[in-house]
């Protein structure tokens, strides 16, 4: 029997990071996925002048008068699944007005704190005896790619230029896009091109037998219990029918679709963090962790399979 | 400085950047309303509407529209400083289909209306030439005026205008904010020029009669104050002296309106603004009461100066007209004569009547004729300067138009309502370069419908489509607290009276007057021509919505998310 843990959508947790690479610890898993969304969504600069450092978080000052408590605001600042940088109040305008500069400081911390993951799961994790396989999703930019392929030789797998052979023959397929969001977030492509390159990888990647085959796509399949959201009015609350949230399906129609034509035994999926899901399209199951990240919170799927199939999968959160 | 450094950096989405500061704001503010408007009405406004005394439309206007509009653009812009400005405010504040219609027309105008601008100031300063030859006595450059004033002259320089300031639009914000300060400063001088030489010169009894007669020869004035009186009968309602009348003072009031566009034209930029609170009410809310001052000040000064005196009126036996009229006599104004001669009897007969060549004539209907022609001619420099500067004001309209026109183009772009090329950002200039070239095939269509047909430039009217959008911004403000709460707790003034936010009242007052006036300019129009292609351009605004909503559900796009979120920065 071969247990995978499977968790998606981090954003930036460091929380959740260091949960996930102690599930190996506390349950024996042999394949260990996170697949997608590692990166968070803003900086805070920590101002420093003369030897004391200064951060405003959700408009409250902290300070640090020495190297211990700067220490101690960079965790509180880490914990809240935001990125750090240490500058001063000349240099955060210089930046505020300088889109290049802008990029590169989120591309240095979002580079740094993720070589800082990956040296922890190194650290935690036997990768030689567990599958580790970390992959980005929609909301990652490009350049983070190479930082997780730097890690294949020291078996950490990028399973987006391959497809990864897991026990018992079961053959894993990976694609992070998604159908269009209102965010515009660095990795989206509209349903019928998205259909195209996701059928493409799936024919290239010669998986043999589908009743052995995983799908690993971030995006969730439409019209399925994993892609549904709350219904928002116009304040962006969420709209309530009969005491309870109204939610709408805003999954693809094209990975449902090509679900539907391939039947692979298992869907793994995440993307819309509300929906901490498993559903069935034909015979493929399908499974959505979905996402705590700002609560620090893990949530994640076990699967048990063996040569004939799926035999368990549960969630887990906490 | 250093207490205004940002807190919180947030991955950035649009690719514009914050580089524009208050004086550029208030410079584009200045340089969008102060141009052709006032320059053109605070004289031209005698001859159309002789009931009315401009200064107190200018005034009436600014209080009940121009005032609460620049207030509550800057209370919404401060709650979404997002480019694109009332596109925002309604999508997000309102309805989205109304949003966007209303951002639609506006642009239409506004894109058509600066290639019309880059055609009328060369009018401008083919009147500046004209002055500086007559008093420089220089053949050559009333040649050149010449040569400007033919539709060769316009279509060429009027389609380099557009082409140069298209070219410099797509160097950036940083490179475009000199631009906009540059012209904006001379503008500046020249409007600064205007109020010294009517104040300085234009005050003294019979300043405007030895003006005139040492430029046109002695008895000029009382040329055209005798022949306009004794046409008077002939021309019926045409002769432009009346007595003072509050409904044509408020009916001139959409001329007023016009003047006033542009108000409100930094919140366009808003994605590029720093500080967006403290920006917007220093460009938009201080920019508009200097604006009204301007614009009550400059005409007053005017009318004072060129009121025909008494004893003119005694001389050319004016007095009994207008005592068989009964009409006061401190109601006869010389530039509404000068005009009604000009336009009505003809320039011919006027360069005859005053002995000199037509092409010597001054224009009948910009101020700088009335300016210059009181500087004694030992300040010649002065009036060959202030023509120039005067041409400036004008000119400078244009960038600031371009901002407003592309940034509109980029915010439905970026929305997906509009093909996404049109949001795509240089990345080393940080500019909409699809937004911007679009804009300037827009711009040059306005120079080519000046080619084709005066009679379309009045269906490109700016007035009546302007109304539209900022009357729907003032219900969208007016309705904001309530039912956008979540947006309205950003709002740095969240201030009440009984209850009621005061942006929501000064939201009624800018809905209510704005529609005042959009019912005023409706009746201006001509429904033949101007409201057929005005709803023709609405009608497509609807379809071009509809189609883009329609491909975005089928794309799988949350288009209820796309509009319920203020749009990332």
């Amino acid at each position: 029997m071969t247990k995978i843990f499977f968790a998606v959508d981090v954003h930036g947790s460091t929380p959740v990071w260091r949960k996930w690479i102690n599930v190996v610890n506390m349950y024996k898993v042999d394949v260990l996925i996170l697949a997608g969304d590692l990166t968070g969504k803003a900086v805070v600069p920590i101002f420093r002048k003369d030897n004391e450092y200064e951060a405003t978080i959700f408009n409250k000052k902290y300070t640090a008068k020495n190297e211990d408590e700067l220490k101690k605001l960079q965790d509180i600042i880490e914990n809240m699944a935001y990125y750090y940088a240490i500058m001063t109040k000349e240099e955060a305008n210089e930046i505020s007005k300088d889109p290049k500069k802008m990029d590169l400081l989120f591309k240095n911390a979002m580079i740094d704190r993720l070589r800082k993951w990956l040296d922890l799961l190194l650290e935690k994790v036997d990768t030689k005896n567990v599958i580790t396989i970390v992959m980005p999703g929609n909301d990652d930019e490009q350049y983070i790619d190479e930082t997780i392929k730097s890690y294949e030789d020291r078996s950490i797998l990028y399973p987006l230029d391959k497809t990864i052979t897991l026990p018992h023959n079961y053959e894993l397929v990976s694609h992070e896009f998604v159908n269009p969001t209102p965010w515009r977030t660095p990795r989206e492509a509209e349903e019928d091109k998205l259909y195209k390159i996701v059928e493409e990888k799936i024919k290239r990647s010669n998986v043999k037998d589908y009743s052995k085959a995983i799908f690993n796509f971030h995006c969730p399949p439409f019209n399925t219990n994993l892609d549904l959201a709350p219904k928002l009015d116009k304040n962006m609350k969420i709209v309530y029918v009969g005491g309870k949230p109204s939610m709408i399906h805003v999954g693809s129609t094209s990975i449902r679709k090509l679900i539907e034509k391939y039947q692979p035994v298992l869907g793994l999926h995440g993307h819309i963090h509300e929906s901490y899901a498993n559903d069935k399209i034909g015979n493929s199951i399908v499974l959505n962790p979905g996402s705590e990240y700002t609560e620090g919170i893990l949530r994640g799927f076990f699967i048990e399979y063996d040569s004939e199939g799926i035999k368990n999968y549960w969630k887990i959160e906490g | 400085m250093s207490q205004e450094a940002p807190t919180l950096f947030v991955r950035r989405a649009s690719g514009l950047v914050r580089t524009i500061g208050p004086f550029t704001a208030f410079m584009i503010v200045f340089s969008h309303t102060v141009g052709g408007g006032i320059h053109k009405l605070a004289v031209q406004a005698a001859y159309t509407s002789p009931g009315a005394y401009i200064p107190y439309s200018f005034l009436v206007t600014g209080l009940l529209a121009g005032l609460p509009t620049a207030i509550i653009y800057t209370m919404l812009g401060s709650m979404m400083p997002r480019t694109g400005g009332d596109y925002i405010f309604i999508t997000r504040g309102l309805s989205p289909i109304l949003g966007f219609v209303s951002s639609w027309g506006f642009w239409f105008t506004e894109v058509l209306s600066y290639g019309i601008i880059a055609w009328y100031s060369i009018d401008f300063f083919a009147g500046a030439l004209t002055i500086s030859g007559v008093v420089l006595d220089n053949p050559g450059l009333t040649g050149l005026a010449q040569w400007l004033s033919t539709i060769e002259g316009h279509w060429i320089v009027g389609s380099l205008f557009v082409f140069g300031f298209a070219l410099l639009a797509l160097f950036g914000m940083r490179v475009y904010s000199w631009v906009v300060n540059i012209l904006g400063t001379l503008a500046i001088i020249g409007v600064i020029s205007n109020l010294i030489i009517l104040g300085g010169f234009g005050l003294a009894t019979g300043a405007a009669v030895t003006g005139w007669n040492r430029v046109f020869g002695e008895g000029a004035y009382q040329k055209i104050v005798q022949k306009s009186f004794e046409l008077s009968s002939q021309y019926g309602s045409l002769f432009p002296v009346s007595e003072f009348s509050w409904t044509d003072t408020m009916r001139a009031g959409i001329g007023a309106i016009w003047a006033y566009i542009g108000i409100t034209s930094a919140v366009y930029v808003g994605g590029e603004i720093k500080s967006p609170s403290k920006t917007l009410f220093i460009s938009q809310v201080l920019g508009t009461i200097v604006i009204m001052l301007y614009y009550i000040g400059l005409p007053a000064l005017v009318y004072n100066a060129w009121r025909v005196p008494s004893t003119v009126l005694e001389q050319t036996g004016a007095s009994k007209v207008l005592e068989q009229m009964g009409i006061p006599q401190d109601r006869v104004y010389f530039i509404a004569l000068y005009q009604f001669l000009m336009n009505d009897w003809g320039s011919k007969n006027v360069a005859t009547l005053l002995g000199v060549p037509e092409t010597h004539l001054l224009p009948a209907g910009v101020v700088t004729t009335y300016i210059v022609t009181l500087l004694p001619s030992e300040l010649a420099w002065l009036q060959v300067l202030n023509g120039v500067l005067v041409g400036i004001v004008l000119l400078k309209d244009i960038p600031a138009f371009f901002l407003v026109s592309s940034r509109m183009i980029f915010a439905w772009s970026f929305d997906r309502f509009f093909p996404e090329i049109f949001s795509r950002v240089n990345s080393t200039f940080n500019s909409p370069h699809w937004a911007i070239i679009l804009t300037m095939i827009g711009g040059l269509l306005g120079v080519v419908l000046n080619i084709l047909s005066g009679e379309w430039l009045a269906s490109v009217d700016t007035t009546m489509l302007y109304q539209f959008a900022v009357m729907v911004a003032g219900l969208s403000a007016a309705v904001l607290p309530f039912i956008r709460s979540d947006i309205y707790e950003k709002s740095p003034a969240k201030y009440s009276i009984f209850g009621v936010p005061l942006l929501s009242l000064f939201g009624i007052i800018a809905f209510g007057s704005n529609f005042y006036f959009l019912i005023v300019a409706g009746t201006w129009l001509n429904p033949e021509r101007d409201l057929v292609m005005q709803t023709f351009w609405m009608a497509l605004g609807v379809a071009i919505f509809t189609g883009y909503l329609i491909n975005n559900v089928k794309r799988g796009i949350d288009v209820k998310t796309i509009y319920a979120e203020i749009p990332p920065a």
